[in-house]
């Protein structure tokens, strides 16, 4: 990696947001390849912040800082993405599902995601099975990522991938399930595709089932 | 409700504590996250409405599974039952600490999410400092009678489901929806809310055993690790 690559990637682990940004457009002036910017310098930090948080090293504000740098870099990046044609990595319909009105985790999954040069459309929380399917018809996203932090609000999970089934586009999309209460044998009895436990293993587990 | 004035000490370590992270740690790490926290204390401070609803019921006979209470009043749930087979009154708590915090969070989510974290941070610290608020007064009042408290008992709590205790807590305390009220779901509105109760009487004694041990995220659950 060359220099002011390594400078952006460091930036990010570090959560400095005024270096990543100056270190972005140094990388553009210098006339860098675009996606290797995103990702040798990019992607790659914040795959190292989810593994330093997979780890318990890292927390979950230090997770956000670094997002944060992250995301202030990737909007200058952006239009030199669009005019190269740099391709996400897919694009992940995610939301808390009904009745459910905790956000946090879902809301540091959709960031992981997008660090991951994953196109996130974040529906928020407290989600009608009903909007789930709208958005995956209107996006056709790879993805339904669906978050749930209590008991109760559980099998809204289930409800939910009925309602994709209904439309006809269970075939079409993978589901991929998170949430304090949640387990992988839980995942497998509603019939998702995917369960993770954290917003790291969420990215390498998206990855998996784009690549299935 | 409570007579006793309610008093919160919010100290920056509890904040970063209520945003999952270890405050030793952080502070040397990531020093704009401990000035985050001073700030969501400065500004936030103003924002609580703290609330505690409170109602000590006279237990009248325990079986194996069932505590009657007085007014008719039943608690139904084995694992309660066992915990709380010496007392003699128990203490039913819904704390809440209003909604403008959690306004302020969804506010700052956009433009700044790292702030917005900070201020969720202390309506965590804000809500369990009430609670713990709510029974040391509790604790103070059983021990002018001589009796001793037991740990606090939540709803959600491994072994007792959380839509069978909320609804015997909801019915029980009736509390004004505009301060709390349920969800279909059986979460409480404002986000920042606890509910539990109190087993009063003298056969308690907790230097063995906390709440922690009765949930099913104890080995890995960091707000705990962060703690000890
Ligand atoms: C802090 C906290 C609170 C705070 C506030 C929560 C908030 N943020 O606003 C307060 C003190 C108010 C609170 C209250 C209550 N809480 Co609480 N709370 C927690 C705690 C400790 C952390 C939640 C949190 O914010 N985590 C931070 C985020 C980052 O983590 P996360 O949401 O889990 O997300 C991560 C993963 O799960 C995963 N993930 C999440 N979503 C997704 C989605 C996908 C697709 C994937 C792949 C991964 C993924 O990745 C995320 C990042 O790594 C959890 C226990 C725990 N350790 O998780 C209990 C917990 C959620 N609470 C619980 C309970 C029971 C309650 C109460 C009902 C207690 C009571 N009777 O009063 C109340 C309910 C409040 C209400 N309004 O109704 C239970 C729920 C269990 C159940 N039976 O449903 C938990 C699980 C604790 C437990 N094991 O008992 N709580």
């Amino acid at each position: 990696m060359n220099e002011i690559l390594r400078a952006i990637y460091s930036s990010i682990i570090d959560g400095e947001q005024k270096v990543t940004t100056a270190k972005v457009q140094e990388a553009l002036d210098q006339g860098t390849e675009p996606s290797a910017i995103l990702n040798e310098g990019m992607v790659a930090a914040m795959a190292e912040v989810g593994k330093l948080f997979e780890e318990g090293e890292y927390f979950v504000p230090e997770m956000l800082v670094a997002a944060r740098a992250m995301q202030s870099g990737l909007a200058m990046l952006k239009p030199y993405l669009v005019k190269a044609d740099v391709k996400s990595s897919g694009k992940v319909v995610a939301g808390t599902v009904k009745g459910d009105l905790h956000d946090i985790g879902k809301n540091l999954v959709c960031m992981m995601l997008e660090g991951s040069a994953f196109e996130v459309i974040d529906l928020g929380s407290d989600v009608d099975p009903d909007k789930f399917v709208e958005a995956v018809h209107q996006t056709n996203a790879d993805i339904v990522a669906m978050s749930a932090l209590l008991t109760t609000t559980m099998p809204n999970m289930k409800v939910t991938i009925e309602a994709l089934k209904a439309a006809g586009l269970r075939d079409k999309v993978k589901v991929l399930v998170g949430g304090a209460p949640l387990t992988q044998q839980y995942a497998n009895e509603i019939g998702a595709d995917g369960y993770a436990p954290d917003a790291s293993r969420a990215v390498a587990t998206a990855k998996s089932l784009i690549a299935a | 409700m409570f007579a006793a004035a309610i008093s919160l000490d919010i100290t920056p370590e509890m904040v970063l504590r209520g945003q999952g992270a270890n405050p030793a740690i952080i502070t040397n790490r990531k020093p704009v996250l401990l000035e985050n926290a001073e700030r969501a204390i400065q500004e936030g401070m103003a924002l609580l409405s703290p609330k505690i609803i409170e109602r000590t019921i006279e237990v009248i006979k325990i079986s194996h599974d069932r505590i009657y209470l007085e007014n008719n009043l039943l608690i139904e749930n084995r694992f309660i039952t066992r915990e709380l087979s010496s007392a003699g009154r128990i203490s039913f708590i819904i704390c809440t600490i209003g909604s403008a915090i959690e306004e302020k969070v969804s506010a700052l989510y956009r433009s700044d999410p790292v702030l917005s974290l900070a201020f969720d941070g202390f309506g965590t610290a804000a809500i369990e400092a009430l609670a713990a608020f709510a029974c040391e007064t509790v604790r103070i009042r059983a021990k002018e009678e001589d009796l001793c408290i037991s740990i606090p008992y939540s709803p959600g709590m491994i072994e007792w489901p959380l839509e069978k205790g909320q609804n015997q807590i909801f019915s029980i305390l009736q509390p004004d929806p505009l301060v709390v009220r349920l969800t279909p779901s059986f979460q409480m509105i404002p986000k920042k809310s606890m509910s539990m109760i109190i087993g009063i009487g003298t056969g308690f004694n907790h230097n063995d055993r906390q709440t922690c041990d009765f949930c099913a995220a104890r080995q890995t659950c960091r707000y705990r690790l962060n703690r000890d």
